[in-house]
């Protein structure tokens, strides 16, 4: 009897024992099981990784306040500030006076982070390629695209946080190269010398691309083409004063693909802004505002999606809403000819940015809605990388033919179009106007960095702006205006790294010294 | 003879949502109307919608199942030895589906009919525009989602009593889910504890101490784990369900950013108590001292944003709670059982401390918002961080930095917070009281719930200095203390008639060190007095009991605070207001 009940409980106690181990053991692969199909997914495809660089909204803006503002494309004086001073905000005037004391500090610097964010995409594209399943052909596609992203981003910020990239200026702090998703890693800033190696290397890779711009007659310049790849290779050789591989690849590019808006026919005022002036006082009257259609839409992609001209979709992004023009680059325009001055420069925009009581005129230049124009490699920006090289390598008649080819789907037709010059210094200043004509703000910075590296002595610019005084909180309208410069060599040319960096890096991320 | 028991439970809920908006309806006629083109130069109009009604659908189903297996096995061997023991599983499995119909347009709710769109759903390749002129674009596609939360728990208690007094006892426990990971291991959380008690009274010795009747000691030493979902150790990415609107690709973003070094929260903690009870049950209760040390918590650390994230929850804070908890209780019968008083009062205190945590430099933000960014090491985790107000200076409202330095409003601060800023105390109660009393008096019953927070700050409303901005002004109720105050103690209106950075100063106004009050409070939770009718005389009536009674609740509460607000409903929010209740309970 005894012995039996034991039995009985024994195999009880094995059963149980049984049944709540095996449900451990089958455990896990229950346990894998994905909380979600759409959300916190672990990349297994390279569907999903196209899925990533497709997210265009992750990669196409910059939010570049050094463009922006600290060029003399950018008409910051005290008229307009007086005008209406809460417009501006103190970054705006301390980009403008290349300030270097408060900058660091600001905590609206978004563009380091925003480049880096990238960075981070394009690093996970490239860790996770050899772990995916998908085809070779996708995953070759996907690597150099994810290596222009990279190198892209570096070679923006270079631009924008370290001095120009010359032999003097090797051994100058570079960037933090991340080149891996994790948080460990070297934080340091290495040698420029070493960012730029990066830079060449990635773009070498991205150049394999073998991914045509034009896919089933739709250009997807959202994502790395063999036109992108190599319209930021001439964007990169121009930075670095190499015209005849600059040159090279601008020819490349535009042999692939060379669609451009004619301003004669393609492009029309769109909705009116109407605004009313001086209200309460005799003067009142209602402003109308002529934007370009491109001006309709803030969200809707559609227009810029659809803006023929671009190799690689990048946009350069204004936060406070307004590339005030300076009267020099205004000047620089044939006001009853030339479109872009028709369209882009909008007449009494400063209404739009709260100027009106009293009412304060002056143009802005207004591209897509209020904040973005073009900075990625565009058809435009390839002939006139083509025409300045071929300028700069004595080709004056071929660089001429090349800068008017643009013209004449920038102005009314007649005798102005075609520029003649009386030669190469003559053409390549003319080209250089140009330049700044079809590409203010967006270029302006990167050029007058590179002119001054060059050994052209005559393209060298030399900035400066007569302001109030300043300090951290306020303009001190009340004092004496002085001049602010911007001199050919200064460290200035490398912009404040954001103070949060140097924080939280505990001090191994350096600041630029000035 | 142990006890096997399962359980099989199997749940399926359905949600159907319609929305069906009437041709006639303004949000309809607003809609057709707005979104057809008009070509002003020819005046003409083109609708993009047909006319009809517009219904939106969607529908979630929740399937859920729970497997659960127990066993207990509870055995006395001779007259000394007692063994219980509990061993048991459960799975659950939760799948929720969602399906989001597309909106239909021009439909008729007696045909069935849909209508269709005129000119196309618009988008980059064919777009359409609305009768402003602006692109528009009309979502065709249906929406799914699909979740899944698995859980599993696996557990077993044992404990071994000698002669009735010695016990020791034992617990494990694992619960897991189906969290991402590499390592599936780490998805099973550690719990295990240990534990003795000792039944003192029950000894011969004690057998003197008459007036005793239970005494218990008891210790435990305990062990548990907890994991934070919401991070993973890789890259995760969120992909969208519908082809982007203008390239009709597929997009998706990165939606964590990995953490290769997370790890288990960690907590151990020790126990130590005894239950009593005396003079025959008239008074009993308990007495716990505990302390509890937590390693490898979580904490959100700033880091550089090279690293694509400017914060990062990372397992490197400890922590430690040491506390007491009381409690007392009566059962008195004054006369009989025709006056009787119950009552009892609960009491515990916690003191917490950070005790290990590196952080090379606070930002004050991070001190003054709080959470896990605030922790610091050698502080309360829920310390209140706060300004010291420095009066204006140079047109400029101030703060003390650290040293005889000054920060405006105006910008961030610089250096280290922890050396310029105030700590104000714990946000969080460290003393809590609760006090119940009964009475019965014959046919009338009487009882009251006092509950009560003490020790700990909070900061009050603040003039909410607003900007001018929007298109309304709209101060709040302190404007008079600004007007009215002296700029050197109280925040002034600003000093300037331009103050370009007048919309930064929120990062300071709500944070200034004379906003902080004592948060000690008493509530008034419930007063009850009843009346049992004296059932004999109403017994025609067929009822066994009836009782009228008169119940407040939220009646009062007493604050220990200057500016008279209710520090658990701010200001703005709506306070527990007195409530009657006057009723009959009858009882068949």
């Amino acid at each position: 009897m005894r012995t039996t009940r034991y039995r009985i409980k024994s195999s009880i106690y094995a059963a149980s024992a049984l049944l709540l181990s095996s449900g451990f053991l089958s455990c896990n692969k229950f346990l894998d099981e994905a909380p979600s199909k759409t959300t916190s997914l672990v990349v297994k495809t390279t569907d999903q990784l196209n899925a990533l660089l497709n997210n265009y909204n992750s990669f196409y803006q910059e939010g570049n306040n050094t463009a922006v503002y600290s060029t003399d494309d950018n008409g910051l004086n005290t008229m307009i500030y007086d005008a209406k001073p809460g417009t501006f905000t103190m970054a705006a005037v301390e980009f403008s006076l290349w300030d270097t004391d408060y900058l660091a500090g600001d905590g609206q610097e978004s563009f380091w982070s925003g480049e880096y964010k990238k960075i981070f995409n394009a690093n996970m594209v490239l860790e996770y390629l050899d772990q995916v399943s998908g085809s070779a052909e996708d995953k070759a596609a996907l690597r150099a695209d994810a290596y222009l992203i990279r190198a892209y981003s570096y070679w923006t910020l270079a631009n924008t946080y370290c001095l120009p990239y010359t032999e003097a200026n090797k051994d100058e702090p570079g960037l933090p190269l991340k080149t891996a998703t994790s948080f460990e890693g070297d934080q340091q800033r290495p040698p420029l010398e070493k960012v730029y190696q990066l830079i060449e290397a990635d773009l070498a890779e991205a150049l394999k691309t073998t991914v045509p711009l034009v896919q089933g007659g739709t250009a997807r310049h959202w994502r790395a083409s063999t036109a992108g790849v190599r319209g930021f290779a001439a964007k990169y050789y121009l930075s670095r004063n190499n015209y005849s591989e600059a040159l090279a690849y601008a020819d490349e590019a535009l042999g692939e693909y060379d669609e451009m808006v004619d301003y004669n026919t393609d492009m029309h005022y769109g909705i009116d802004g109407k605004v009313t002036i001086n209200a309460g006082t005799s003067n009142q009257q209602t402003v109308t505002l002529k934007y370009p259609y491109t001006h309709d839409n803030q969200v809707d992609m559609t227009d810029m999606i659809q803006w023929k001209e671009f190799l690689y979709f990048r946009m350069l992004y204004h936060e406070s809403w307004w590339y005030l023009p300076s009267q020099a680059l205004l000047d620089l325009y044939d006001h009853d000819h030339d479109l872009r001055y028709q369209y882009h420069y909008v007449q009494n925009y400063s209404y739009d940015r709260g100027m009106i009581n009293p009412a304060f005129s002056w143009p802005g230049y207004v591209f897509f809605y209020k904040d973005r124009l073009p900075s990625g490699p565009t058809v435009a920006e390839m002939l006139l990388i083509k025409a300045e090289c071929q300028a700069r390598q004595n080709n004056v008649d071929a660089a001429l033919t090349t800068v008017n080819k643009l013209r004449a789907k920038r102005m009314l037709p007649g005798a102005w179009v075609n520029l003649i010059a009386s030669g190469q210094a003559d053409a390549l200043k003319k080209i250089l106007e140009e330049r700044r004509r079809e590409l203010p703000f967006s270029q302006r910075w990167n050029d007058i960095r590179r002119f001054n590296n060059n050994d052209d002595p005559n393209d060298d610019v030399e900035l400066s702006r007569t302001f109030y005084p300043y300090s951290n909180s306020n303009v001190l309208t009340t004092e004496m205006v002085k001049t602010y410069t911007l001199p050919k060599n200064s460290r200035r040319f490398a912009a404040p790294i954001p103070q949060t960096e140097i924080t939280s890096s505990n001090g191994v991320i350096k600041q630029n010294t000035y | 003879m142990p006890l096997p028991c399962s359980n099989i439970q199997k749940q399926l809920f359905n949600t159907n949502n319609r929305n069906l908006y009437n041709e006639n309806t303004y949000y309809v006629r607003n809609k057709v109307n707005t979104s057809s083109t008009w070509d002003k130069t020819t005046n003409t109009v083109t609708p993009n919608l047909n006319k009809g009604s517009i219904l939106d659908q969607n529908r979630t189903e929740v399937h859920a199942w729970n497997f659960r297996n127990q066993a207990s096995f509870n055995r006395l061997l001779g007259k000394d030895h007692e063994i219980n023991a509990v061993a048991g599983m459960e799975v659950d499995n939760l799948v929720t589906e969602k399906f989001t119909n597309p909106t239909s347009y021009g439909y008729n709710d007696k045909t069935l009919t849909v209508g269709t769109f005129p000119n196309g759903p618009g988008g980059a390749y064919a777009p359409i525009k609305d009768w402003q002129g602006y692109n528009e674009t009309f979502s065709y596609t249906n929406v799914f989602t699909y979740t899944t939360q698995r859980y599993f728990s696996l557990y077993g208690n044992a404990a071994y009593t000698y002669l009735n007094k010695y016990t020791l006892s034992g617990s494990l426990r694992t619960d897991a889910s189906n969290l991402i990971t590499d390592d599936p291991s780490y998805r099973y959380s550690p719990f295990w504890s240990l534990g003795g008690s000792w039944q003192l009274r029950k000894e011969k010795f004690m057998d003197r101490v008459a007036w005793l009747d239970q005494l218990t000691v008891r210790f435990t030493y305990g062990y548990n784990g907890n994991v934070d979902p919401t991070t993973a150790f890789r890259p995760l990415i969120s992909t969208a369900a519908n082809p982007n609107t203008y390239t009709h690709d597929y997009t998706a973003s990165i939606s964590s950013y990995g953490n290769p070094t997370l790890r288990w929260e960690k907590t151990g903690s020790i126990n130590f108590g005894f239950d009593y009870s005396l003079l025959g049950g008239k008074f009993f209760g308990k007495v716990d001292l505990y302390s509890k040390q937590g390693k490898d918590l979580i904490a959100q650390i700033s880091i550089p944003a090279i690293n694509g994230t400017t914060s990062q929850k990372l397992n490197n804070a400890e922590m430690s709670n040491k506390g007491i908890e009381l409690e007392l209780g009566t059962h008195i019968p004054i006369r009989g059982n025709d006056i009787t008083w119950q009552g009892s009062v609960n009491f515990s205190y916690n003191k917490n401390k950070i005790t290990n945590l590196f952080v090379a430099k606070y930002e004050a933000y991070s001190l003054t918002d709080g959470g896990t960014a605030a922790y610091v090491e050698g502080y309360d985790a829920n310390s209140s961080w706060m300004f010291q107000y420095a009066g204006v200076h140079d047109g400029q409202p101030m703060i003390k930095g650290p040293g005889d330095n000054m920060f405006d409003f105006t910008a961030w601060t610089t250096g280290d917070g922890r050396e310029f800023m105030l700590n104000m105390g714990t946000k969080v109660a460290p003393y809590t009281l609760g006090f119940i009393n009964s009475f019965k008096i014959y046919d009338f019953d009487f009882s009251f719930i006092l509950t009560g927070k003490f020790g700990h700050v909070f900061n009050r409303m603040s003039f909410n200095y607003p900007v001018l901005w929007g298109s309304r002004l709209l101060p709040n109720s302190k404007l008079a203390e600004v007007i009215n105050g002296d700029p050197a103690s109280i925040v002034p209106l600003p000093q300037n008639e331009n103050e370009p950075r007048y919309y930064f100063w929120d990062r300071f106004y709500p944070y200034l060190s004379y906003l902080s009050e004592n948060a000690s409070h008493i509530r008034m939770q419930e007063v009850y007095l009843g009346y049992h009718l004296p059932m004999k005389k109403i017994k025609a009536l067929g009822t066994s009991n009836v009782q009228v009674f008169l119940q407040g609740n939220d009646l009062f509460t007493v604050l220990f605070n200057d500016a008279g607000e209710d520090p658990e409903y701010p200001m703005g929010t709506i306070n527990p207001a007195p409530k009657f209740t006057l009723g009959v309970k009858v009882g068949f």
